[in-house]
């Protein structure tokens, strides 16, 4: 599934480990999100939302795939 | 969510370690156990009324250290960070499909080339095998 998560944690300057830090996440985890490898739970796509304070659709779109980026 | 901050390469935190350690020393225990047990519990001359308690208690031992060894694996799944979930749950998957058709198979070829001994510590060996090498498939599937 397509995402803008990595745009969105670039434009803020954090680091992969700190996304993951204020998400509870590890690292890898937003890697891997970040890549397309992995879809995230429901209550963690919430929280990167709430985080970037925008609605999920805005972050991730089920009708693209990574590589369409 | 994950409590602590994540080790960068691992992506274990504070309490995955603590958890992890847990299950060691329960897994530990219930190796010794279960060798214990195995050496122990030579094969009887007596029928079933002959055995003595002892047999039974011996032979049931290693379930206590093993059940607290699965108890604390399973609070590591249930509280780790849900990508690390993710690989340790396509890990043990993976390793118990490939166990239960290898004892089919080990069944059958059983039947071919008479009674083969210790199938339990073979299999035992399969998953752990399994298991380590589905974790590091998985691992580097998710490009991590």
């Amino acid at each position: 599934m397509y995402n803008r998560v990595r745009q969105l944690r670039t434009e803020r300057g954090w680091s992969q480990a700190a996304l993951g830090e204020k998400l509870g996440v590890s690292r890898q985890t937003i890697n891997a999100i970040e890549g397309g490898k992995y879809d995230p739970s429901l209550p963690l796509a919430f929280d990167i939302a709430k985080l970037f304070k925008l609605s999920i659709e805005k972050i991730f779109d089920p009708n693209k795939t990574a590589s369409e980026e | 969510m994950a409590a602590g901050a994540h080790h960068e390469q691992s992506g274990l935190c504070e309490r995955d370690r603590t958890n992890l350690k847990k299950f060691s020393r329960w897994f530990v225990l219930f190796a010794l156990a279960f060798v214990l047990a195995a050496i122990f519990l030579g094969p009887t001359d007596g029928g079933l009324e002959q055995t003595p308690p002892w047999r039974f208690a011996l032979a049931i031992l290693p379930l206590v250290p093993g059940y607290f060894a699965a108890r604390a694996y399973l609070k590591f799944l249930r509280e780790a960070d849900e990508l690390i979930r993710n690989v340790h749950y396509e890990a043990a998957s993976k390793s118990f499909i490939l166990v239960v058709l290898v004892g089919i198979v080990y069944y059958l070829a059983s039947q071919v080339f008479g009674e083969w001994e210790d199938a339990g510590l073979v299999l035992w060996a399969i998953a752990s095998v399994a298991y380590q090498i589905n974790y590091r498939r998985a691992w580097r599937r998710f490009d991590v």
